[in-house]
């Protein structure tokens, strides 16, 4: 996993979690935005909400991307990562626990879904309107594409090696 | 009842390790791993493959069992004066 991005550390497992909160956080900002400004016109939404979560959705779409970028096989365009057997392990398990998790969730919005449908007291919320579905559907398409990577940058402890004051000792014993 | 397979290995590489006085980037950098995966190995949070335990018992021109053991391992000079003590009283 990356230690630095763009200077900033992320070796401790609190930032790469505020991270992942930040990218889930501002799916659900820009979204309410958008429910906003289809009632009370686009203007001043957007310059207030709807570009600052914006903006933060694809900052740590990017980051979180890069993130993982060692956890990636060799190929596709990308530079070849030394990914040894540990990092594939975690990687599998994380590509593991996203399929469980996201398959899980279909399965419960369908069963969901087709018991509020068919309830008729409308106790249950169900999306009836074009933009409703496109939240959730761009959801679901966000959480699939980022959740293996969010899954590594939620669990995977400190980066912090606790050798390293060690090892510049040695360095400078050389 | 079903067996822990991933019970926890025991190990010299951090002793080995400073013996040499190498980094885990050196290392890692030998064994073709990463080097946070030393930090894993040495720590007992990762238990290696075949092929990797091979590839550090070669490094260290040791046999895997003097690297690594299922049960705690003593102290690597505890074992060298216990031995040579009891050669001398051959």
């Amino acid at each position: 996993m990356q230690t630095q991005l763009l200077g900033i550390p992320i070796d401790r497992r609190s930032r790469r979690r505020g991270l992942v909160v930040v990218l889930y956080a501002s799916y659900a900002m820009l979204v309410a935005c958008f429910a906003l400004a289809a009632r009370s016109g686009v203007g001043l939404v957007f310059a207030a909400g709807l570009l600052p979560s914006g903006l933060a959705l694809m900052s740590a779409f990017w980051a979180l991307s890069q993130l993982a970028l060692p956890y990636a096989t060799e190929g596709a365009g990308r530079k070849e990562q030394l990914v040894d057997e540990r990092q594939l392990q975690v990687r599998d398990r994380a590509f593991y626990r996203a399929y469980q998790i996201l398959s899980s969730v279909f399965g419960l919005w369908v069963v969901y879904e087709g018991i509020a449908r068919t309830n008729e007291r409308q106790w249950f919320w169900v999306p009836q309107t074009f933009d409703e579905y496109q939240a959730i559907v761009w959801g679901y398409l966000l959480v699939s594409m980022t959740l293996p990577s969010a899954l590594i940058a939620w669990t995977e402890p400190d980066l912090v090696d606790s050798d390293d004051t060690q090892a510049n000792e040695l360095r400078l014993a050389r | 009842m079903t067996q822990n397979v991933a019970a926890k290995l025991h190990n010299r590489l951090s002793v080995l390790r400073a013996e040499r006085r190498l980094t885990r980037q050196d290392l890692a950098v030998a064994l073709a791993i990463n080097y946070q995966t030393v930090g894993y190995l040495e720590r007992g949070e990762f238990n290696p493959s075949l092929d990797l335990a091979m590839r550090i018992s070669e490094f260290f021109g040791l046999p895997i069992e003097a690297i690594f053991s299922r049960t705690p391992l003593s102290p690597l000079s505890e074992q060298l004066y216990s031995s040579s003590a009891r050669t001398k009283e051959k």
